[in-house]
């Protein structure tokens, strides 16, 4: 059987799940025995390359962006998004909610007509994505346990539990019991609690449940005597796109 | 034989001697909290302890654990082998051992779970009472704080000391190891204790006031403050649903199926294949765990799956308690 030939594409995003792949470098050997890597970067150019597998890392933030996912989708049998900002828009959707006219004169300042943008957006608001791997920066466990998955022809699952079961598997005690408010309870797990377990609340970067109930996780951020201001903060820091802070509704 | 009783100060010696022939495990601090671990320095041991983050069962059925380990070429697979390494829970409450007989109850009748029963062999319970705080309801379970029933010694506090009841043979032959430690009780009656948290009707019966209470309001005003964590499933010591999985490591031809622990409050959980699910709404999910502790299972002698340890209620960042919503049936 011949190897599947994978490809990775850069959009908008920093380096940080670059870095991550790189601190797989133990298994990148294992992983080249198992497939072919086509391209790494945007360098190489994105059409006619002959992929199946298209990892993408990054939001769709420019009219080129949408254009080239186009063309990737197209191409390959299978698209992955690979981390927050590909996953759900992510850090880089923040902006969303400012004035995009102000930001891009402050990030270009008089060439902002230069480069146009678009709102952040995960990649599955463009095309279809038919796995994800969450977390800023992705992780790299789920990574392996992922392209194992997709190797053997099982479908990747990765879950949809919140923070806190594994946060309670591991017997941490709760963030909450010292007064600190933590996005565990609604945000998707996968992560082994990685933050609460280090002594940080959870900041969101898996996204969020697919069951959010917003008013109850905003109830609690009250009580917990979190102004409105930062209770959006909390929300919108990776989640912007998925929740209206505006809107009420309760489920 | 008269009564004994044991000085607090004399009990890390005590342990130091089970620590000769037994894995120990007690509860010991963590933080503001508390969790039972295995002993090294009989120092650490707490015995005024409201209760662990988490209950016994994780000693038993642990969050995560292997099931088979196989190899897709050569078909082979095996079932990791299970150590019942001689065990003695130390300082243990009542409503924790009884939840653990319910787990025997759910894991042992009908399909036996021995991965599960394997665990159970060579323990040995020292129990000691406690103080209820806010959240612990037990008496309303039919736990009172003097019910000794599963262990083989027990210790019920009062002042400085402990009254130290032998109650089966290997508890008698601990306790005759003690001798050097122990001196003549001067008390004989349980002292009284007051629960502040409490069920507006004892357990018998409780079962029938679900009949009718399908649609009551409290299902879904409790469901609004809920957020699906799934954190009152994981630290309850009855909660035994767990999710089965597998994983093939990456490049080889070798995988494992592990369970680990699941919860019914979460979305997922109710998801079967083909994406149905049977309880998506959310207050259908809250109807179904307190349902769950107090009317659909019951153990062999009726008693509800709920032992009223608290802990589902004290840690709920929400601040859902089991109490509120069964006293609303009440
Ligand atoms: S998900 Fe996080 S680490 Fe990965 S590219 Fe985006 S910002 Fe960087
Ligand atoms: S610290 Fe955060 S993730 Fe952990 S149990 Fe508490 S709320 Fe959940
Ligand atoms: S704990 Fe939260 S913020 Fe931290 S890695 Fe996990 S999902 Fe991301
Ligand atoms: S711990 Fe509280 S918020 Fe979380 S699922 Fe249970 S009742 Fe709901
Ligand atoms: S339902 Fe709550 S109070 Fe009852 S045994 Fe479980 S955790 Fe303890």
């Amino acid at each position: 059987m011949s190897k599947p030939k994978v490809a990775f594409f850069d959009f908008t995003s920093c380096e940080g799940c670059q870095l991550s792949k790189l601190n797989l470098e133990n298994d990148l050997l294992d992983i080249l025995e198992l497939v072919d890597i086509v391209n790494f970067r945007e360098a190489i150019s994105d059409h006619g390359e002959d992929y199946e597998i298209a990892f993408i890392e990054g939001s769709i933030s420019t009219p080129h962006c949408v254009e080239r996912i186009h063309k990737i989708r197209r191409q390959a049998k299978i698209v992955i998004a690979l981390g927050s900002c590909a996953h759900i828009g992510g850090i880089n959707a923040i902006r969303n909610n400012m004035d995009q006219d102000e930001v891009r004169e402050t990030v270009y300042g008089n060439d902002k007509y230069l480069f146009p943008s678009i709102k952040a957006q995960a990649v599955s608001d463009v095309v279809k994505v038919d796995y994800v791997i969450p977390g800023c920066p992705m992780d790299n466990q789920e990574f392996k346990r992922v392209l194992s998955a997709l190797l053997t022809g099982k479908i990747p699952e990765i879950p949809e539990y919140s923070v806190c079961v594994e946060c309670k598997a591991k017997e941490n005690e709760c963030l909450y019991d010292y007064g600190i408010v933590c996005m565990g309870p609604i945000t998707r797990a996968g992560c082994r609690a990685a933050c609460p377990t280090n002594g940080h609340y959870c900041y969101g970067c898996r996204g969020l449940v697919p069951d959010l109930n917003k008013n109850a996780a905003k109830d609690v951020m009250e009580k917990y005597k979190l102004s409105i201001d930062q209770i959006k903060k909390r929300f919108y820091m990776f989640n912007t796109n998925y929740v209206n802070m505006e809107e009420k509704s309760y489920e | 034989m008269s009564a004994k009783a044991i000085a607090r100060e004399k009990i890390p010696d005590a342990v130091l001697l089970l620590k000769t022939k037994y894995r120990v495990i007690a509860p010991v601090p963590k933080g503001k909290t508390f969790v039972f671990k295995k002993i090294d320095d009989p120092q650490e041991i707490v015995l005024d302890y409201n209760t662990t983050i988490l209950p016994l069962k994780k000693f038993f059925l642990p969050p995560r654990e292997v099931l088979v380990e196989y190899n897709l070429k050569k078909q082979e697979y095996r079932e990791p082998e299970i150590k019942s390494e001689p065990t003695v829970f130390f300082g243990i409450h009542n409503y924790e051992l009884q939840g653990i007989l319910r787990l025997d109850y759910a894991f042992g009748t009908g399909v036996k779970d021995e991965t599960y029963l394997k665990k159970r062999k060579n323990n040995i319970f020292i129990g000691v009472t406690y103080t209820p705080d806010d959240f612990h309801f037990a008496k309303s379970v039919g736990i009172p704080t003097d019910l000794k029933e599963g262990f083989d010694i027990f210790l019920t506090k009062y002042n400085s000391h402990y009254r130290v009841e032998a109650l089966t043979d290997k508890g008698k032959s601990i306790v005759s190891q003690w001798s050097e430690f122990l001196e003549e009780c001067s008390y004989d009656s349980d002292p009284v204790v007051h629960f502040k948290n409490k069920l507006k009707q004892s357990v018998a019966g409780i079962r029938e006031v679900f009949h009718g209470a399908y649609n009551h309001p409290v299902w879904k005003e409790t469901s609004k403050k809920c957020y699906s964590c799934g954190t009152c499933n994981l630290v309850c010591p009855t909660c035994y649903c767990f999710d089965v999985s597998d994983e093939v490591v990456l490049g080889t031809n070798r995988g494992s199926r592990s369970r680990r622990w699941d919860s019914c409050q979460i979305l997922g959980f109710t998801e079967v294949a083909g994406g149905e699910a049977f309880r998506e709404k959310r207050y259908d999910r809250v109807r179904h765990r307190m349902s769950r502790k107090f009317a659909y299972i019951m153990d062999d002698r009726d008693r509800p799956f709920c032992v009223g340890c608290g802990r589902c209620i004290r840690q709920c960042t929400a601040n859902i308690s089991i109490t509120d919503v069964m006293n609303a049936l009440l």
